[in-house]
């Protein structure tokens, strides 16, 4: 395959977003949500959506998994328009969604079962993830046996184990206490860094700055009423970063004007 | 395990004062001849019979309401009275209450000595505990959930007494008394029609209203009264329907804790309610009616201060009237209790476990086949809002229309013709329980989070794994919920349903149900009855205890979002 010009330092697209609008009919008014939402996210890349609660991440992230339609706009994956649910997607919840009655490894495993992904393979990937997030010693536990930072590591290692090549996260971190969401968020990042992950991109919604800078390459920053793009930033820090840096701050800061 | 002893006694000990009550009304014969007032089955006198239907239903709401706030709030504020309040409740729940109608009767002709206002009064007591104990619950489970926070804040700013009540008690118990309301005026409808249309024994007295209007329209081959007979009945309950309990079951929803933004949109009744109470006349009516009653709320209602050795006095002789009453109560039962058995026909005693082997049966049939409907459609309904939206109105109106308005229908076209009574009495059992199956199952589709349903359509479970894994056990709880509520109106239904008389012929199906009939308006033995009775009531609480309670738990325990 060649490419054109023969730049091979160009980073194979993944993600991208084209003129997305979004609107709801709630009593005889149009809502808009969305409103001409337009991003990309390629390979290799941490990006982070952040924004004010109710600018619509959320519903982005969903269109973009293809639980959701858009209203107008395209979203395409790898050239391709995004139909129903794009099985090269995961998604980790907020509140975690994990099945009550279901024990850890039977979680992580249900998604594998539905892909017709036979026994020993199943019980190969289940092992592996459970292992590689922490859990092992866990597999037969009940969901409500366990802290919220453990459920949210079933949540990592369900979906992992799908193999997914673009992750996304829905505020992953936000219904955990500040110790245990600060451990999660330096083991992902330890994991993703060490190329441990099957996985080629991660996309995460989130309304905390700080955990934007912290964890992405690249912020997309949206306003809320209607939800829009107000800026993008690249944050090209070395990691392990460090929140109380001068070059940290600065980056935080400038977010913060563009949102505020 | 002491805990769990004195939970069992008290559960034997309102077991037992329920029957002594049965056995004190039972015992009662009737002292006064009751002429049958002349009722004349024509079109015009269609909308008093009507009126008269609905003056019966709502006195016995209201009497209902009152019961209820009162009974709840006096189990709810004191852990003492607490458990043997809820006890007893519990059986009262559980007692097939239609089998209390004829010692009603008795009870209240000779009260009010032979004249019609005593077999109204009867009529509204069996409505009233058809309507009573699923809000006495509902109004006990508000108290008992209101977050702590907010109640230490009532305390705080100094709210206390009737003030505390209304501003407290009364706001908390609206969403749950709402719509336990409406479910029992579905179950209300079918006890009027019912003790409308039930001749009571030799006696053969029939009320004016919807229900003897329809038994009588029939009786004669007036096939088109009666139908008139039935479209009046679902225009009222359609009427109510759309014109009050939607709109304040929406009115309701701003009563929650929950402080979730609620996305319904108003239906349009509620907004109609909302013009008339802006209309200027009946705007300042309302708060003229407001400003009389706020003095009475700010009432301190200051605790009389009696020494306090006469109010430990008084306190204690309370105490000892209470505990002689359960006393008496209870040795009352089980002196009755004994002695029947002693004196009752040995062959009879023999029968009641076939008896009540055959009603389960009965009842275990409809109840597959209202498995068999309900789940699939509450499945189609709930899973999709507009869907929603369009059916929910329309079953609940249905689901208030009392299937026993078809009894003359179904005994004149299926009993006297196939002479089989064990079709037309599934036939009951299965109108008169599938909707509590359905509402609930609806409910428990309707719970599944969000999150899990997205879950599942990124993991893609689909099929026959979407039900297996994620659906049936996520309406379990509510699956056990239904099935407890629909178990127990089949109970009932068996009453009417396996003694039917049709122009002065008797069509039955052998059973417990039979059983009571029998001894209540053939053989007139008491015994028999309390037996009878006594071993319904029995089962019913067993079969809860030993069954359906651990279920429940189950439910609880396993299949709960909440975790």
């Amino acid at each position: 395959m060649s490419l054109p010009n023969g730049n091979t330092t160009l980073k194979p697209k993944l993600l991208e977003v084209r003129n997305v609008y979004r609107t709801y009919h709630h009593e005889d008014t149009n809502i808009v949500v969305l409103e001409d939402v337009s991003f990309d996210v390629f390979e290799n890349e941490f990006v982070c959506l952040v924004g004010p609660s109710g600018c619509g991440k959320s519903t982005l992230l969903r269109m973009i998994v293809g639980l959701d339609r858009p209203t107008k706009g395209q979203i395409l994956y790898r050239g391709q328009p995004v139909e129903g649910v794009n099985a090269k997607t995961a998604l980790v919840f907020q509140n975690f969604a994990l099945v009550p009655w279901l024990t850890v490894w039977q979680n992580v495993e249900l998604g594998l079962e539905a892909r017709g992904i036979d026994k020993k393979e199943r019980e190969r990937r289940v092992k592996y993830w459970l292992e590689k997030v922490g859990l092992d010693g866990h597999e037969n536990a009940y969901p409500r046996e366990l802290s919220g930072g453990m459920k949210q590591r079933v949540g990592f290692a369900r979906a992992l184990a799908l193999e997914p090549e673009l992750l996304c996260m829905d505020e992953p971190f936000s219904s955990l206490d500040p110790l245990t969401s600060q451990n999660l968020r330096e083991e992902l990042l330890r994991l993703w860094g060490n190329k441990e992950l099957p996985i080629l991109a991660i996309l995460m919604v989130t309304h905390s700055i700080e955990e934007a800078v912290f964890m992405s390459d690249r912020i997309v920053a949206m306003s809320t009423h209607p939800g829009k793009i107000i800026g993008e930033i690249d944050v090209t820090l070395p990691r392990p970063r460090n929140q109380r840096d001068e070059e940290f701050q600065k980056i935080v800061d400038k977010v913060y004007a563009i949102i505020v | 395990m002491r805990r769990n002893i004195w939970e069992t006694l008290t559960k034997i000990t309102a077991f037992l004062l329920v029957m002594g009550i049965a056995y004190f009304l039972y015992r009662e014969r009737l002292h006064f001849a009751l002429l049958p007032p002349h009722i004349p089955v024509e079109y015009r006198k269609l909308p008093i019979y009507t009126l008269w239907s609905l003056l019966r239903m709502f006195s016995a709401y209201i009497l209902s309401l009152i019961f209820s706030y009162t009974y709840a709030y006096l189990a709810a504020t004191s852990p003492r009275r607490e458990g043997i309040m809820l006890a007893i409740l519990d059986i009262l729940q559980s007692v097939p209450v239609l089998g209390f109608f004829p010692a009603a009767v008795y009870f209240f002709v000779n009260l009010f000595h032979g004249s019609r206002i005593g077999v109204e009064m009867a009529a509204i007591f069996l409505i009233f505990t058809s309507q009573a104990w699923n809000i006495t619950f509902s109004i006990y489970e508000s108290i008992k959930t209101i977050p702590e926070e907010i109640k230490e804040a009532i305390d705080l700013m100094n709210i206390s007494g009737l003030k505390k009540f209304f501003i407290l008690i009364v706001p908390s118990s609206i969403p749950k008394v709402v719509y336990n309301s409406m479910m029992s005026w579905a179950g209300g409808w079918y006890f009027l029609i019912a003790c409308e249309i039930i001749a009571i024994g030799p006696m053969n007295y029939h009320l004016p209203g919807l229900g003897s209007f329809l038994q009588m329209a029939v009786d004669k081959g007036r096939i088109d009264l009666a139908l008139a007979g039935i479209g009046a009945l679902v225009f009222v309950i359609f009427l109510m329907y759309f014109f009050i309990w939607q709109p304040l079951s929406y009115w309701a929803e701003k009563f929650r804790y929950e402080m979730v933004s609620s996305t319904a949109e108003p239906p349009l009744t509620y907004l109609m309610w909302v013009k008339i109470a802006n209309i200027a006349l009946i705007s300042s009516l309302l708060s003229f009616i407001r400003r009389l009653i706020s003095p009475i709320l700010n009432l301190r209602l200051k605790p009389i201060q009696l020494p306090s050795s006469l109010s430990s006095y008084l306190r204690l002789s309370l105490a000892t009237i209470i505990l002689f009453l359960i006393a008496f109560g209870t040795s009352l039962a089980i002196i009755s209790l004994t002695s029947s058995l002693v004196q009752i026909d040995k062959a009879y005693l023999f029968k009641i476990p076939a008896a009540i082997l055959a009603s389960a049966g009965r009842i275990a049939v409809a109840y597959i086949l209202a498995l068999l409907w309900t789940l699939p459609t509450a499945v189609y309904i709930a899973s999709n809002k507009r869907r929603e939206n369009f059916f929910m109105p329309l079953i609940q109106a249905f689901a208030s229309i009392p299937a026993i308005a078809f009894f003359p229908f179904i005994v004149r076209y299926i009993v006297s013709i196939t002479g089989n009574v064990n079709i037309a009495t599934i036939l009951l059992i299965l109108t008169g329980s599938q909707w509590y199956l359905l509402f609930n199952l609806i409910g428990g589709v309707k719970s599944i989070p969000t999150d899990l349903r997205q879950l599942s359509a990124i993991l893609g479970i689909r099929g026959f794994r979407y039900w297996r894994k994620i659906l049936l056990p996520a309406v379990f709880p509510a699956l056990i919920t239904g099935s407890i509520t629909a178990w127990g109106g089949a109970w009932n239904a068996l009453i009417v349903a396996e003694w039917i008389t049709f122009k002065g012929k008797l069509y039955y199906a052998f059973g417990i149900g039979y059983l009571l009939d029998y001894a209540t308006y053939k053989a007139g033995n008491l015994a028999l009855i309390l037996i009878s009775l006594a071993s319904m009531s029995l089962t019913i609480v067993l079969l809860n205890k030993f069954f359906w309670r651990k279920m429940y738990e189950l439910a609880e325990r396993k299949y709960n979002f909440e975790a």
